[in-house]
């Protein structure tokens, strides 16, 4: 079984992306992780052994070396191994020949040439164990049709390969993509990121900026969600619950969870018929709780095409404080939206 | 109204017993306990804003917040030792159910907001105090102005004890006690009214932004001294 992920862009600093999710898959219910139906039962894609072993094909491209490509990779990597409630680890494994979209056993990251994926910057696949649902296997390609830049500081007209190693290796991990950010349609189409506050946003800043070399809230709760270390589970909780919609469970609703105390917001989506949401990895204490319709990126990028999304409902925010316990789940609560 | 009269007959006893009406600074009985309301005046926990960021690394503001504990009135009752002439130590406890309240605002993709969204706070604190009675020229023997100052733990639930939090409050104050009736006689002493005005300060307990934060509070309660 494959999965493939993609983060896209297009050409002129435009950037956009799709994430695949075949169709024998599901969302997961619980926060923005993949999720494979194996058996009629939901599994959680992950690891199940550490470290992570990883390999970088031996190829360069002008401005960047394969060991320029490691290591920006590799500090991508200790970007999302240094989460402290997380037990996600990486290990080099060394160069190799091997293309990263060969199913060899060995995950792998480097270049390809995909000039026909005009807007697609990188893309993650997955290698699954259909019998447990384990990640045997997951490579990472980097589209070398565009410009990429190692520079610390970025370069102009080049997109920062740390920053969207950082976005692929998240899908490595198991990550799906998160809706924390702002767009807005671009003439002759396509999207420009506005603002995001997630490194799993589907749709990429533009070429020569570095900003998305910073993991943020919903990222770390996600990664440590997946791979819970030390008091993770006990120190921090979860709220869960429902959208509705003239009665009805609401499928696809995006629903963050914001924190007063810190400024920090995670986010997950309703993920059934029922309109059910869970996210974990909150600070005990009060949150906002805030659902919008998905209108800042292709509806693709974040459910299997034949869904269907209803996102014809206005941005609503839950009568009450939710009250994140340690340790434990707020209960059950309900929002309810309206139409525009 | 049998209780009603006898509560009045039990004034009448006092009041028409002027040779036990205190004139010294020293009121009779060493122990007094009170009981009463307590107001506290709103605590601002702060703003903050739902921030997301730009290519260029600046903040972008999906929507703002601001958060407060709300003025409540509570329940407070003292437990007093004179320890000296003009000393006396008190034990204080109080309860009271505030609103926790957040204001979210400029939201960047609706015009819904501005909308206030509460959460209840059952408030717990026991503590204690120490209380100074200065001598003060033109009043009355009936009439004792104190300052306070004190100490308390703080316990708050919040969404009925889904999440338990604990902090810390310190004040400082002074009022005014007012003795209805005194006697040196039996193992009742006196009656009285007790008004308080305090500023605290609270760190911690739903307040997470590890900073002091100052707030008025008023009381009046009745006590009675053994």
């Amino acid at each position: 079984m494959t999965l493939r992920g993609e983060r896209r862009a297009a050409l002129q600093g435009c950037t956009t992306i799709l994430l695949f999710i075949l169709a024998q898959t599901q969302p997961a219910l619980a926060y923005v992780k993949f999720g494979v139906r194996i058996g009629g039962r939901q599994v959680t894609l992950k690891w199940a052994q550490m470290p992570v072993r990883y390999f970088i094909t031996d190829r360069s491209i002008p401005g960047v070396t394969a060991s320029d490509l490691q290591a920006a990779a590799g500090r991508a990597f200790a970007s999302w191994q240094a989460v402290p409630t997380s037990s996600i680890a990486y290990q080099f494994g060394g160069f190799t020949n091997a293309r990263p979209d060969e199913d060899d056993g060995r995950s792998t990251l480097g270049f390809l040439d995909r000039p026909e994926l005009d807007r697609v910057l990188g893309s993650t696949s997955f290698l699954v164990d259909d019998a447990t649902g384990a990640l045997l296997e997951s490579d990472i390609f980097l589209n070398a049709s565009f410009a990429w830049s190692v520079a610390a500081n970025g370069e102009a007209g080049k997109f920062d390969l740390e920053s969207i190693a950082l976005h692929e290796i998240g899908h490595l991990s198991g990550l799906g993509h998160s809706a924390l950010g702002e767009t807005e349609l671009r003439e002759g189409g396509g999207r420009r990121v506005l603002a995001a506050q997630a490194v799993m946003f589907p749709i990429a800043y533009g070429a020569g900026t570095t900003t998305g070399r910073t993991l943020r809230a919903d990222d770390i709760a996600g990664i440590s969600d997946l791979y819970p270390d030390g008091d993770f589970a006990s120190a921090t909780g979860s709220i869960s619950g429902r959208v509705t919609k003239d009665g009805q469970g609401l499928f696809g609703a995006h629903v963050v969870a914001f924190d007063p105390a810190n400024g920090t917001m995670v986010a997950n989506f309703a993920l059934n018929a029922q309109g059910e949401f869970s996210m974990a990895g909150l600070s005990p204490g009060p949150h906002v709780v805030r659902v919008e319709p998905i209108d800042d990126a292709d509806l693709d990028s974040f459910f299997d095409p034949a869904r269907t999304i209803d996102i014809d409902f206005r941005v609503t925010y839950h009568d009450r404080l939710v009250v994140v316990p340690r340790g434990a789940d707020s209960g059950s609560i309900e929002v309810k939206v309206v139409r525009k | 109204m049998r209780s009603l009269r006898s509560i009045v007959g039990t004034a009448a006893l006092f009041l028409s017993a002027p040779h036990a009406l205190a004139q010294a600074a020293d009121p009779p009985g060493r122990l007094e306990l009170s009981i009463g309301a307590l107001w506290s005046g709103r605590v601002p926990l702060g703003a903050s804003d739902a921030n997301e960021t730009t290519g260029n690394g600046t903040t972008f503001r999906l929507f703002s917040s601001s958060t407060e504990l709300a003025s409540v009135s509570g329940l407070e009752g003292h437990v007093g030792l004179r320890l000296a002439s003009r000393l006396e130590a008190e034990a204080s406890g109080s309860y009271s159910q505030p609103d926790m309240r957040t204001r979210v605002d400029t939201d960047f993709e609706t015009s819904n907001a501005p909308l206030t969204i509460t959460d209840p706070v059952k408030q717990f604190t026991i503590g204690g105090a120490a209380l100074w009675y200065p001598r003060v020229p033109r009043l009355g023997g009936r009439t004792r102005v104190f300052a306070r100052a004190g100490a308390a733990y703080l316990r708050q639930l919040e969404n009925d004890g889904a999440l338990i939090v604990t902090g810390r409050t310190y004040d400082v104050g002074g009022g005014l006690k007012l003795a209805l009736a005194s006697r040196q006689a039996g193992w009742l002493k006196g009656i009285g009214a007790r008004l308080d005005a305090r500023a605290i300060v609270q760190r911690k307990g739903v307040i997470s932004d590890n900073r002091t934060h100052v707030s008025p509070a008023l009381g009046a309660s009745v006590y009675v001294r053994f």
